[in-house]
């Protein structure tokens, strides 16, 4: 069994690195000008570190659920149906708000940064495994 | 789900990090299974109760057992 979360150094690692990298491309992208005035190529090229910043996330944190016991499996499905939950019902409001109301735009990347602070603030809530 | 746990580790000498190491599992899941906050699987079950070298059921008593014939 792995060390438990979020105490696995592979994890700790693989999670800092890929938050490192999804910060770092999307301050370029949008603070400044880089976002207009780079060539579409490079756009894509920083999108797909972005993407795949998020995807190797969920991939990190899928193989470190999938070794940890059963009550951490347990507890951690939980806090992401919780916390995707929460960011789902946010997310379908505020898009309704910004169709029909005159509230600010938001991008949508902002989704991935929401779900783990809503998962960071579910968890002192979701404390056991029973239904 | 009840169980008699914590009075079997606290007789034995054993610390909540020593069972989880025996069995095997992390100590928040101890701590969870001593304090009801997660019913075990058969499989973690019977890993608790060989650890304590009992039958299942003086560690987990059932809590569906029928007290009449």
């Amino acid at each position: 069994m792995d060390a438990a979360w979020p105490r696995s150094t592979r994890y700790v690692i693989m999670s800092s690195a890929n938050w490192l990298m999804f910060l770092a491309a999307v301050a370029f992208l949008t603070w400044g000008t880089a976002g207009e005035t780079l060539p579409d190529g490079a756009v894509v090229a920083i999108l797909i570190v972005v993407g795949l910043s998020v995807a190797l996330q969920f991939a990190a944190a899928y193989r470190l659920v999938a070794t940890q016991d059963e009550f951490v499996r347990g507890i951690t499905a939980k806090r992401v149906i919780a916390a995707a939950g929460l960011t789902i019902t946010v997310a379908v409001l505020w898009g309704l708000a910004q169709q029909f109301l005159d509230v600010p735009d938001v991008p949508m990347w902002v989704i991935y940064p929401f779900f783990w602070g809503a998962f960071g603030m579910v968890t002192p809530f979701v404390r056991d495994t029973h239904a | 789900m009840k169980s008699r746990l914590r009075v079997l580790r606290a007789e034995r000498g054993w610390t909540q990090e020593q069972l989880s190491g025996t069995i095997g599992v992390s100590r928040q899941a101890i701590n969870a299974l001593e304090t009801e906050r997660h019913d075990p699987s058969l499989d973690l079950a019977y890993r608790i109760a060989a650890a304590f070298e009992l039958p299942v059921e003086q560690v987990f008593p059932n809590p569906h057992e029928r007290s009449d014939p």
